[in-house]
């Protein structure tokens, strides 16, 4: 079965959107919440500066969430771009280039080969049959691709500083 | 005498992924969770082939396919070293079998 190359916007349902823009609103918030409360604006400020505050600092956390890539959540707020046609993949690269490149290479790039791979093969089945069980299939594997991306993270990190206390303890 | 600090030792899971390269042959990383029923899991399998590729039981290289987006591929095979620290670990799992019995 052939595969497709690009993810096509049709892809980007709605619902998947919907959830992404939820979670960056939730950010967003704590993000802007967080922000007048290091800056202390409580005090002094009236009601409704505070609350402008709340609203720029919130536009200005989802655009730099839109220009990090994380599907379309923070530049479709803004009206910029409504659907993306990025594969879910390029926001997990993007954060696996904070490790070393060993590691990225050896761990992390893996995990989102294979997120890509399998949702590719499950678009590609939608396409073939026109079942939405392949199009719940694609999104279910985005999810889990997120999860294993995590767990990758989690034991990684484990490891690392198991290594770390090993050499400090002979070190010692 | 050996330090037992040098013998090379091998987990459940370093085991398993041994087995099946060995046996099988070169694999990548998701069929090797996917043969494993459920031993082995997506996120924590390139962690303990990592791992294992630091011990020399395997090494990797990178496939990269035609017209394809994204990372690449990346296929393991078991090295020597790894073959006959699996083969040891099994002879001696027999002798403690024999042993015991």
């Amino acid at each position: 079965m052939k595969r497709p190359q690009t993810i096509a916007p049709t892809y980007v349902d709605d619902w998947f959107v919907l959830v992404r823009l939820t979670l960056a609103g939730g950010l967003g918030t704590f993000v802007s919440s967080s922000g007048v409360y290091v800056l202390g604006l409580k005090a002094d400020a009236s009601q409704w500066q505070e609350k402008l505050l709340v609203v720029c600092l919130a536009a200005m956390a989802f655009a730099f969430l839109g220009l990090l890539g994380i599907g379309s959540i923070g530049l479709a707020f803004l009206g910029l771009r409504l659907v993306s046609d990025q594969s879910p993949g390029r926001f997990l690269e993007m954060l696996s280039s904070f490790s070393s490149d060993r590691i990225r290479c050896d761990v992390f790039e893996p995990v989102v080969r294979d997120l890509i791979d399998e949702r590719l093969d499950a678009l590609a089945e939608f396409e073939a049959t026109g079942r939405r069980f392949y199009l719940w299939k694609a999104r279910w594997v985005v999810v889990r691709g997120y999860g294993s991306f995590g767990n990758a993270a989690l034991a990684q990190i484990t490891l690392s500083c198991a290594r770390w206390l090993l050499r400090l303890r002979k070190a010692g | 005498m050996t330090d037992m600090q040098d013998i090379p030792r091998l987990s459940k899971k370093e085991r398993l992924i041994l087995d099946h390269l060995i046996h099988r042959g070169e694999a990548y990383g998701l069929a090797l969770v996917k043969t494993s029923g459920g031993e082995l899991k997506r996120g924590t399998v390139y962690v303990t082939l990592s791992r294992m590729a630091d011990k020399g039981y395997v090494e990797s290289r990178q496939v990269k396919e035609r017209d394809e987006n994204g990372p690449p591929k990346r296929v393991f095979r078991a090295t020597g070293h790894g073959a006959r620290v699996f083969h040891a670990w099994e002879m001696a799992q027999a002798a403690w079998a024999g042993e015991l019995g």
